[in-house]
């Protein structure tokens, strides 16, 4: 499982882990019923505060996003639950999309030809991803 | 300051003004003291001449043994983070040249001796009325410093090899010394090496600062570059052949026990070793025929005046942070989960074993003699029993030893330096001042008897009332439990009555002793016991500021 | 709630004419990492050697595991694993002696656990201290720390003058031991980016005196970073309330805040500026600008 932790980003850690965890099921890189690494392994690896990689994975099980089962570890939630809230995924796009705004109004550039651009965008991811799907 | 001699010289003061001139004290005018007190007692020189010179003999000697071996510590340079006696990288990386430190150094050293000898003459003429030679052996001594920083720079890289370097130099002054001062007639023999012609001594004198001057800038060289002599190749050599490194080691009953070996390991064989290398210095000199009638008295005098010396292992021995020579706890053995009195209580285990082993290791060199019968010889050779006599005096220099060790080390145990720079101070003062007021006939013989009782029986009170003061206090603390203050009170008790049994049957008939006298003892006895409250209140005082 | 390993409440030091600590009182929970941050000379060595009762508390009180550390050190240090400045470790000894003089002193000392450490840092036992390198130094230090599984691991400057390698041995150190039940983690350090990966509660100190003592997450949430955008060029440094931090020439500046943002909001509105940009400083910004600030206060006081 491939999780990046940057302290500087302003972010806090616990809220990254949760962000990339989200992203990583959300684009099936971590299936459902999947282990992910016990906390102190994890904290061991990012090296982080273990208190905080176990702040993260409450939240994700509060969330519904993983489960504990007891001796066993944590898992990925199974399939059926949605993998994400529509308000997290709604939130972190906001974000994500308040930054590309604000950079645009510096740039001068309108918001016609970002709509624009987003399609142009995503025509260009489609066509890569339907290289990669007719791969086995 | 313009150019680095002035530089380096001013940063050497700095560096050493504070501890210099108390140990330099103390080491001239006590040994000034020793040699005075029987000589004035003696009325002057009118009276004996022959004793006179051989005690001025002595003196002498002891005189320039403890200038050289000031100079010689002091002057080897600063002593660098790795502890060697070298200059530090700091002094290295100075834009200077090799030849040119150790030039200054020299310089330094020559110019200290000098001044010493001069002063200690004049101040020996002043009080004495004794015209002392000074030129004679103020070349002497500077040649011989010299020589010894040169052989320390060649022989910086070894540890061994400068400790080697140190014990050898001393023995060889002993010897040369020997020659010159241990005969009837040395003050006319230095009259006469005195009147040696002025030019040649200086050419000789020139001729081997120069030399030593070209070995020290060789030795220095090698030691800027890293490439000192060292014995490390042969070390290395040896445990390859050898085999490897016993890893196994027994484990330790408790955290004392565990203490205790970490100070033994750390300073309790050097003493030892030295009483070993000492013995075998005086059986390679009786092997040569060198000072074959004086081996015994020699054996015989290190095995029982060793105290002198033991107060100076305790001051080792109760340091806190030997490597840094820092008088401040260390971090390490202050974090120790043992409570004050448990880590006190292993120094000074240590300390006494180190006495112990090192008087087991003159015992075992005076058995030869014991056997040969020279004890029959010994002076109070008509006491009824000179077995007993040497047994008693054996347990008295134990007691000594273990005193001065432990008192030693409660000193150095406080981690204040002015623990023991004020009272060495204060006591040379009161030395000095004592011995001037008398030489200049201030003080009458009467007025000086009653101030030395009165200083007697102050000393006495003082001990005994200092020691009964330090128990309270660390019994207040909480630093010492019941059984420590019973035991040592019994101990001391003990030792009381075996004093006032000396005093009324003396096993050798003495003259009268005054009663202030056997009152100072008295007090003074109390001493022995006095460390085992004295230690756990040092430490505690240095462990938490 | 169990009480708290470390009290200290009121504790003052002088030095002489200095004064080291100022009335700084702090408490530690259990089973937590806690970083006290401060630029060197900031009193933090001095703290922590109240901690371990090589300094007595002339004034106010220090209770470690509700001991005092002059009064009991066994009770305290036989709890404590630590790890000091210089790495003062004795220069004689080799590594396996170390270690079986260490485990005289510790009943708990983990003798599998010692010989798995010395393995992940590969020292050779057989090694004379005096010979190890400056990181290899400050592993031993951490093994004969870490090998008795100590209640508190208290580590000053831990990573001061290591390779990265050595640095990250000594957080995941720090890691391993919170993680196991209980154990709590202090540790004093001025590289911050350290600090904002590993601990639970940050301590601040400046001069003597602790200017801030919170969770780290509460930290971070009630600091924001501004950029602020004015109409006309400012000659001097706007004057806006509840600002650590002001940086920035002509148009542009850049504000640090602690809390109370509509306030300055309304107050950068009033003077005419705009909001830009709005982030969250990083704690290296927060401890900067918290030092410049009271260092600023006491030159206008």
């Amino acid at each position: 499982m491939q999780i990046r932790i940057s302290p500087q980003d302003g972010v806090p850690i616990y809220l990254q882990i949760i962000n990339q965890v989200n992203y990583l099921v959300a684009s099936r890189r971590l299936l459902p019923g999947e282990q992910l690494p016990p906390v102190r392994k994890l904290a061991e690896t990012l090296v982080v505060n273990p208190n905080t990689v176990a702040r993260a994975y409450r939240e994700l099980e509060t969330a519904g996003v993983l489960t504990t089962r007891r001796g066993a570890g944590v898992f990925v939630s199974e399939a059926g639950r949605p993998p994400l809230p529509q308000r997290e995924r709604k939130r972190i796009l906001s974000e994500r999309i308040d930054i590309l705004l604000s950079e645009a109004r510096q740039m001068g550039v309108e918001l016609e030809e970002i709509v624009e651009l987003l399609r142009q965008r995503e025509k260009a991811i489609d066509k890569s991803n339907m290289g990669r799907r007719s791969e086995p | 300051m313009r150019s680095i001699g002035p530089a380096l010289t001013w940063e050497f003061r700095r560096q050493y003004q504070w501890g210099f001139f108390p140990i330099f004290s103390w080491n001239t005018f006590l040994l000034f003291w020793i040699w005075l007190i029987p000589y004035k007692i003696s009325g002057g020189a009118e009276n004996s001449p022959r004793h006179i010179e051989m005690v001025t003999g002595w003196y002498a000697f002891y005189l320039y043994a403890a200038l050289f071996s000031c100079g010689a510590v002091l002057l080897s340079g600063f002593v660098d983070k790795r502890k060697r006696m070298t200059f530090s990288v700091r002094h290295y990386a100075l834009p200077v040249r090799t030849s040119v430190l150790i030039a200054w150094q020299m310089v330094c050293a020559t110019i200290f001796m000098f001044m010493s000898v001069l002063a200690m003459a004049g101040f020996f003429r002043l009080v004495t009325g004794l015209s002392f030679p000074v030129l004679v052996p103020a070349l002497f001594c500077s040649a011989v410093l010299v020589w010894t920083t040169a052989g320390l720079w060649f022989l910086v890289g070894s540890q061994v090899l400068t400790l080697l370097f140190f014990a050898v130099v001393p023995l060889l002054l002993i010897w040369g010394f020997g020659g010159i001062f241990f005969r009837e007639t040395w003050q006319s023999e230095m009259g006469t090496f005195g009147k040696a012609p002025l030019p040649v001594l200086f050419l000789l004198f020139l001729i081997s600062l120069l030399a030593a001057y070209l070995i020290g800038v060789v030795g220095a060289a090698r030691d800027r570059r890293g490439d000192a002599f060292s014995l490390m190749p042969i070390r290395e050599w040896f445990l390859e052949r050898f085999g490897t490194l016993r890893v196994r080691q027994k484990r330790f009953s408790s955290p004392v026990a565990a203490q205790f070996w970490f100070e033994w390991r750390q300073k309790g064989l050097i003493m030892p070793i030295i009483a070993v290398a000492v013995h075998a210095g005086i059986i390679v000199f009786i092997l040569v025929g060198v000072m074959v009638g004086d081996a015994f008295d020699t054996v015989l005098g290190f095995s029982f005046f060793q105290w002198f010396v033991w107060f100076h292992a305790g001051l080792l021995f109760g340091m806190r942070d030997t490597y840094s020579g820092k008088w401040e706890h260390g971090a390490f053995t202050a974090t120790r989960p043992l409570n004050n009195r448990d880590l006190s209580f292993a120094i000074l285990k240590a300390g006494g074993a180190s006495i112990a082993v090192t008087f087991a290791v003159c015992v075992l060199a005076l058995l030869p003699w014991v056997v040969m019968g020279s004890l029959e010889h010994l002076p109070g050779k008509h006491a009824a029993h000179p077995y007993l006599l040497a047994f008693g005096y054996l347990c008295g220099a134990l007691l000594l030893s273990w005193t001065l060790m432990a008192l030693g080390a409660c000193i150095t145990l406080t981690g204040r330096k002015s623990v023991l720079v004020i009272p060495l101070t204060v006591l040379s003062a009161f030395v000095v001042g004592m011995m001037t007021l008398t030489a200049f006939g201030v003080l009458s013989a009467g007025t000086r008897k009653t101030l030395f009782e009165a200083f007697e029986i102050i000393i006495a009170l003082g001990c005994f009332l200092g020691v009964l003061a330090a128990f309270r206090a660390a019994y207040r603390k909480q630093l010492i439990g019941k059984g420590l203050v019973l035991l040592p009170a019994g101990l001391w008790l003990i030792l009381v009555v075996c004093a006032a049994a000396l005093y009324v049957r003396p096993p050798v008939p003495l003259e009268s002793i005054p009663v202030s006298l056997f009152l100072l003892f008295v007090g003074l006895t109390a001493l022995p016991v006095a460390p085992l409250a004295l230690a756990p209140l040092a430490l505690s005082w240095n462990r938490h500021r | 709630m169990r009480e708290n390993v470390v009290e200290v409440q009121g504790l003052t030091r002088r030095f002489g004419a200095k004064t080291a600590l100022d009335n700084v009182s702090l408490g530690v929970r259990p089973g937590i990492v806690f970083g006290l941050v401060g630029e060197n000379g900031a009193g933090k060595t001095t703290f922590i050697k109240h901690l371990l009762g090589l300094l007595r508390a002339k004034t106010g009180s220090v209770r470690v595991f509700g001991l005092d550390p002059v009064r009991d050190p066994v009770g305290v240090l036989g709890r404590i694993g630590y790890l000091s400045e210089e790495r003062d470790l004795p220069d004689w000894m080799r590594i396996h002696e170390l270690l079986n003089y260490t485990q005289a002193f510790f009943p708990k000392w983990d003798e599998a656990y010692a010989r798995e450490l010395l393995e992940t840092f590969a020292l050779d036992s057989r090694q004379k201290i005096k010979t190890l390198s400056r990181g290899q130094r400050a592993q031993t230090g951490l093994l004969v720390a870490l090998a008795h599984r100590p209640d508190l691991l208290l580590l000053d400057e831990p990573s001061s003058g290591l390779d990265p390698v050595v640095r990250r041995d000594i957080l995941g150190a720090i890691i391993r031991t919170v993680a196991d039940e209980g154990r709590t983690v202090f540790f004093s350090s001025h590289l911050l980016e350290e600090v904002e990966r590993v601990t639970d509660d940050v301590g601040m100190i400046h001069a003597g005196r602790l200017v801030l003592n919170a969770p780290l997450d509460q930290i971070k949430a009630s600091h924001h970073r501004l950029t602020l955008r004015f109409r006309t060029s400012q000659a001097a440094p706007p004057r806006l309330p509840g600002i650590l931090f002001c940086e920035g020439a002509g148009l542009e500046w850049t504000v640090l805040c602690d809390g109370a943002l509509d306030v300055l909001r309304a107050a950068a509105e009033k003077q005419g500026a705009r909001i830009v940009e709005e982030g969250k400083p990083t704690l290296e910004e927060i401890f900067v600008a918290r030092v410049k600030q009271t260092v600023s206060v006491r030159k206008e006081a």
